[in-house]
């Protein structure tokens, strides 16, 4: 096994997928690190809030200003101002119609992402505990991680309809690689010396997936299933965008037809908010599950 | 776990590890690297050994042979009356590197070879608590591994070690990769270890005075191809103080090796 794992080793650490690794700690919006002490952490939190909102309201100013311009810069149809997309995004935010909407992009976004997640997950761990099913699959594996695969949206709306069920279909092919990729490459790439100790105690094939893979694996897949999350999401709206009745895609789409740029750049907030709070959640539960994991 | 005395080295030991003709070849295509060139060698019940040896002496090959990970291409492996043909319980194993399952804590890392042998649970409490006074690791049961220092995680290693109660100890330079002071600490600490556990151990390392502080015997290896060049007897009393540092016959015997490695 150990063999199986260093003979691997080159060829498998380039093609792992880029993750995303917005670091929230650098960010001062980690949960604790137990290295900083309290008020120092606070100090850091409250001038990184502080940076960051200078920031926004830095571009929002000029963007207001630039639009108060005479003659103006651009048509308020094409591009709206600040002072409009806020009382907007508070209408968005209040009206039930909305919701509804984002709630089916909601629905879509994470049962896509169990659907694709959990296939990928399983996959890899068939594809990893196989050395003939390894060699086999890893090709295809990359070559379909290499194509961009929101280019399958028209494919899955004419097998499944405008219906939701292609939303689930995209969302979860698209997030099925990086889960599948991180999960093979978690599982096998394990300490020579970790490998050589289960061996010494003669550990089943089970215990040794069980005691060193599985658990040595987790940080990995975690790592993929962030990503996955995002892309699950990127996968939705997609869909909506290319045939839907329904979701914050169409919403999106509707607005921008109607030229209500104003709602479109509102629900566009909502939309990043929404995803922000997706990762942010798998951020916390990842610092829960994977705790001896110190990302460098 | 009887107290090594003495009196106890006069009646001779009887030998518990037969090491006959082992030869290890690697070939790599073209080139052919004899790792091992018929390695002889007898240890005795409770006898602490060294080898001792420059890099590509094949000491860990050895080590790794005896461990019944590695399959040599030639010769045989016996211990206790079994010819070694695959891991077995009574031959525990100790690297370089600590080796720890960092998602688990120190009390997690000792239990796992109890674990994975699916020993009945009832006398865990004890065994764990035993090895974690006698390596000094108490107060420290809840700790994972990322919260212990180099020095502290390779107590965790000896302690999962010795829970599983091996006849032979085989250690892969334990502490080669610490620091002096550590290691001198340690080495103390494994001398008493050993004489309290007085089991058969087997120590590979490239550092002499660790050797013949820790030994009762060092075989001294070479390279091209790896081989035993002499096996050397060390005139130190027991129990091992550090104040032996300082003796000549400490000096003398790491002085005799030294000519021996060069001559080889």
């Amino acid at each position: 096994m150990s063999d199986a794992a260093k003979g691997d080793n080159s060829s498998r650490a380039d093609s792992v997928p880029e993750t995303i690794s917005l670091d929230l700690a650098d960010l001062g919006l980690a949960a604790d690190t137990g290295l900083e002490t309290g008020p120092s952490r606070v100090r850091s939190a409250v001038l990184q809030i502080l940076l960051t909102g200078s920031v926004v309201l830095g571009v929002a100013g000029l963007w207001e200003l630039l639009s108060l311009w005479d003659p103006p810069f651009w048509p308020e149809i094409i591009l709206s101002k600040p002072s409009e997309i806020g009382p907007a995004f508070l209408q968005a935010i209040t009206t039930g119609f909305v919701w509804e909407n984002f709630y089916v992009t909601f629905q879509e976004t994470l049962i896509g992402f169990f659907i694709g997640a959990g296939g990928g997950f399983l996959l890899g761990v068939y594809v990893a505990l196989s050395k003939t099913f390894r060699k086999a699959f890893y090709p295809v594996v990359i070559l379909f991680q290499s194509t961009p695969r929101v280019a399958l949206a028209p494919i899955f709306i004419s097998w499944f309809g405008f219906g939701i069920t292609s939303k689930y279909a995209l969302a979860a092919t698209i997030c099925f690689f990086p889960v599948l990729v991180n999960s093979i490459s978690g599982l096998t790439l394990i300490d020579e010396n970790a490998g050589l100790l289960m061996r010494s105690l003669k550990a089943s094939r089970w215990q040794t997936f069980t005691q060193l893979r599985l658990p040595n694996a987790v940080p990995t897949i975690f790592a993929g299933l962030k990503a996955a999350l995002t892309f699950a999401l990127i996968g939705a709206i997609v869909g909506e965008l290319t045939a839907a009745n329904e979701g914050a895609g169409h919403l999106i789409e509707t607005a921008a037809f109607q030229f209500r740029m104003d709602d479109v750049f509102a629900y566009l907030l909502m939309l990043a908010l929404f995803g922000l709070t997706l990762f942010l959640l798998a951020q916390a539960l990842e610092r829960k599950i994977v705790f001896w994991h110190v990302e460098t | 776990m009887a107290l090594r005395t003495l009196e106890a080295t006069e009646e001779p030991a009887h030998t518990v590890l037969q090491i006959r003709d082992v030869s290890q070849v690697f070939s790599k295509q073209e080139d052919r690297l004899i790792a091992l060139a018929k390695v002889s060698l007898d240890v005795r019940a409770g006898e602490f050994l060294s080898l001792v040896g420059p890099s590509g002496c094949g000491k860990s090959t050895l080590l790794k042979i005896i461990s019944g990970l590695l399959k040599p291409s030639g010769g045989k492996v016996e211990f206790e009356g079994r010819q070694v043909e695959g891991p077995r319980d009574e031959i525990g194993l100790m690297f370089q590197t600590p080796t720890l399952f960092p998602w688990r804590t120190t009390v997690g890392n000792i239990t796992l070879p109890l674990e994975i042998r699916r020993e009945p649970q009832d006398d865990w409490d004890t065994r764990v608590a035993d090895v974690i006074e006698l390596v000094k690791l108490q107060g420290f049961e809840n700790h994972y591994p990322r919260e212990l220092s180099g020095g502290m995680q390779q107590r965790v290693a000896l302690s999962r070690l010795l829970v599983s109660d091996p006849h032979l100890m085989l250690l892969d330079e334990p502490f080669g990769a610490l620091d002096e002071f550590t290691r001198e600490h340690l080495n103390s600490e494994l001398a008493r270890i050993s004489e309290y556990e007085n089991k058969t151990t087997i120590f590979v390392t490239h550092n002499i005075a660790e050797a013949v502080f820790l030994s009762d015997r060092v075989a001294v290896m070479g390279t091209k191809p790896g081989r035993i060049l002499d096996v050397m007897d060390v005139p130190l009393p027991r129990p091992r103080v550090p104040a032996l540092r300082r003796t000549p016959e400490y000096s003398e015997t790491i002085y005799r090796i030294r000519e021996t490695l060069d001559l080889g």
